[in-house]
């Protein structure tokens, strides 16, 4: 017996099979004993929490104190932050109802995260302006289509002819929806199936291929 | 490289950079252009218009720091046609950095100097509740169970709003504002399947593909799509802000997008047709 | 009071047949009657390993932002499974491979798979864990940040993202495409297919996420069940005809039936 495989595996099948019986059948023996494992759960990744912190300072840590690349000053700005934060938001209340770290909040973190989002805008167009070429009836189809939903999106457009408005409803209605829904269907049967694999413990990708 | 090939291949820097000015200046100058409310916005905007003063309506705060220029003017337009209403609002976040966000929107919509409402009488924020479905299941099933005090640490029971909430039956009206594909779809499956609730919902315009069937087959009826829905709703509310700013960016930079798209198509068969007669 | 948890009849119904189906395919993969059609994306993810080992630059593996607690928890180990494959990979071919991590719970489980893969290659002294799969941040544009940076420092030949994805899909696409590399993409995550079927190389849409363990192990029981998979398809599929034809008609009936 390779108890390093089958001791996971027995594990994950006797969970698997509790969770599917917790959400079919209404045996409150088998609901308490769901809420057990699942504040397990909870207390497990309580700790896991812990190791990303620790990994984070080990590895900058180690940036710092070697000086071998040039952007140590930037994993030392990230400690900082990462204590900064911790320290005004547990020192002066509950965090986010500290007025103290919701101001730190606001001027660092939220600048920096609509940033990131809004750069999202750029890859787009760009990526619009490369991909969007009518190189065979396939692209062509891609291309008339983004074309009409574009038009829609930009208020502008439907503004001034309401029928570009329409159109794009009419892409989003039978072809989009429609498109969506067929793959929507495999996501779920392949979901069953892959969970289905786990459990009986032919999918082993997670623990490694033994 | 012949200038078709030089135009089918134009520089990052040289496309992202006029995509930048197109941006920009809108944002300087205002231009007004018209926009056109759509459908879905006018729906959302009729669901509560319809609702009799003193109803409840449970609002999700589903977005962070980064959703927050794109949903932040929906969800003050919306909530300044709650309080316009004299609806009693019951507030949560079913993502961590929506409880960052509330202070940001409350301080918009500014409820008590404006509309001379009371926090704890005309609404109130309960704060972030962890586990997305099951946090909306359990506010749904049973406020009580599942939250005890309020974002400010009050009791809920000595909440005057919260009284004599105990569940879905308490709710009119169930509305979302989110980023996230979970909440959007949870509160469907949780709101509108489980208790057959009215439910209207906010999201980034990326989502609306994946959402828009739920919107056509009734389980979502009104939607707020990205900017464009959020301009809707400033529209239609009376109450201009970010977002009708923003349309004009958006009327501007998509329209050079297009423009970008055509260039790229014309010379990419420009080159070709050039490739074919040198051979 | 039923047993049985009200309206949750009929799916109960589809699932043991799910069960009974899978038993089925798992046998007849076994006696080999099963075959499926090649998957490019996944054939590609060796072709791709090896350009980096060509080229003398790493290979980036990402699993997405997901953790084992969440909906998304099966694309995860969906895309553990091909994280295994291609640190098997990379140890074997000689390529350095790079998986950033986003969740603290699923770190643990990547940093053993990949020592596995590289114990068993007999190349353990090649890996650096702190260095290869380091934890990044649990922000979702921190992460994103983050491994942009590393594509853009790097230069990596290959970038196999195999997982739940966000927003984030779109500046990895493009940040690794203006790298240079060849990409395989996917996700079951419909809102980020489009930005993968745009940019990257090989797409992997839906369904074909959750084949690709079973898929890249090659063992005929695995492949067995993926045949299971399409005919459970097929069924969706004869019930939407039938389905659709008869509420046309104003007979409800397949609709009802599955409401049960």
């Amino acid at each position: 017996m390779d108890y390093r495989r089958d001791i996971p595996l027995a594990i994950t099948f006797l969970v698997g099979v509790i969770a599917v019986m917790d959400y079919y059948t209404t045996l409150k023996s088998v609901t308490d004993t769901f809420t057990v494992i699942k504040n397990w759960g909870v207390v497990l990744y309580a700790f896991a929490l812990g190791i990303g912190a620790v990994n984070l300072f080990r590895v900058h840590g180690r940036r710092i104190s070697e000086r071998r690349r040039a952007d140590w000053p930037f994993s030392a700005w990230l400690l900082l932050m990462i204590v900064m934060f911790v320290v005004v938001g547990l020192g002066t209340g509950q965090f986010e109802t500290s007025s103290q770290y919701e101001w730190i909040y606001n001027a660092i973190y939220l600048p920096i995260d609509s940033t990131m989002y809004a750069s999202l805008c750029f890859y787009m167009s760009y990526g619009a302006y490369k991909i969007l070429r009518a190189r065979n009836f396939d692209a062509f189809l891609l291309f008339i289509t983004a074309i009409f939903v574009i038009l829609g999106n930009t208020p502008l457009f439907p503004a001034t002819f309401p029928v570009f408005f329409h159109i794009r409803e009419w892409i989003f209605g039978p072809i989009v929806g429609g498109a969506y829904r067929g793959i929507r269907i495999g996501i779920g049967i392949g979901a069953v199936v892959l969970g289905i694999r786990t459990l009986v413990g032919l999918e082993t990708g997670y623990l490694g291929r033994r | 490289m012949s200038a078709w090939e030089k135009l089918t291949a134009l520089p990052r820097e040289v496309v992202l950079g006029l995509v930048l000015i197109a941006m920009i200046i809108p944002v300087i100058r205002p231009l007004g252009l018209p926009l056109m409310v759509g459908t879905m916005a006018k729906d959302w905007y009729d669901t509560v218009d319809a609702l009799p003063e003193g109803s409840i309506v449970l609002f999700d705060i589903g977005f962070g720091a980064g959703g927050y220029p794109t949903l932040g003017p929906a969800t003050i337009a919306s909530f300044h046609q709650f309080f316009e209403k004299n609806l009693k609002i019951i507030i949560m976040a079913t993502q961590v950095a929506g409880s960052m966000m509330y202070p940001l929107i409350m301080d918009a919509v500014n409820p008590e100097t404006i509309y001379g409402a009371v926090y704890g009488e005309d609404y109130v924020f309960i704060g972030y509740i962890a586990g997305t479905q099951t946090a909306m299941a359990g506010v749904l099933g049973d406020l009580y169970a599942i939250v005890s005090v309020d974002y400010k640490g009050t009791p809920i029971a000595q909440i005057p709003l919260l009284k004599d909430v105990k569940g879905a039956d308490d709710f009119t009206l169930v509305a979302y504002i989110t980023t996230s594909g979970d909440i959007a779809e949870g509160w469907v499956y949780q709101a509108y399947s489980a208790y057959g609730k009215d439910l209207i919902g906010g999201m980034l315009s990326m989502m609306t593909t994946t959402m828009k069937p739920y919107y056509d087959t009734g389980q979502l009826l009104g939607l707020l799509d990205g900017v464009k829905g959020a301009s809707d709703m400033e529209f239609l509310t009376g109450h201009p802000g970010d977002a009708i700013r923003s349309s004009d960016v958006l009327s501007f930079s998509q329209t050079l997008v297009l423009i970008f798209i055509v260039i790229g198509n014309i010379s990419y068969f420009g080159a070709r047709a050039a490739r074919k007669e040198e051979f | 009071m039923s047993v049985f948890t009200e309206e949750r009849l009929v799916p109960l119904v589809a699932f043991v047949l799910a069960w009974l189906a899978t038993y089925l395919a798992i046998q007849l993969g076994k006696q080999g009657k099963i075959r499926i059609r090649r998957i490019p994306g996944l054939d590609a993810i060796e072709e791709a390993v090896g350009r980096a080992v060509e080229m003398g630059r790493p290979v980036f593996e990402i699993v997405g932002m997901g953790s084992f607690t969440d909906i998304y928890a099966t694309q995860t180990v969906a895309g553990l499974s091909i994280l295994s494959y291609v640190a098997t990979l990379s140890a074997r071919l000689g390529a350095k491979m790079y998986a950033p991590q986003a969740d603290v719970g699923v770190m643990p489980v990547a940093i053993e798979l990949v020592r596995t893969a590289y114990t068993t290659e007999g190349k353990i002294e090649e890996l650096d864990i702190d260095e290869q799969l380091p934890y990044l941040s649990g922000e979702q544009f921190a992460w994103a940040g983050g491994i942009i940076a590393m594509a853009a420092r790097m230069k990596p030949a290959a970038n196999i993202m195999v997982g739940p994805f966000w927003a984030e899909s779109m500046l990895f696409a493009e940040s690794f495409d203006r790298a240079g590399a060849m990409q395989v993409g996917g996700t079951a995550r419909m809102y980020q297919l489009p930005f993968f079927a745009a940019v990257c190389d090989y797409t992997l849409l839906g369904e074909e996420v959750f084949a690709a363990g079973a898929y890249v192990s090659g063992d005929p029981m695995q492949v067995g069940t993926i045949g299971a998979q399409d005919w459970y398809k097929i069924v969706g599929f004869i019930l939407a005809i039938i389905g659709a034809l008869l509420a046309t008609a104003g007979v409800p009936v397949i609709g009802d039936l599955l409401s049960l």
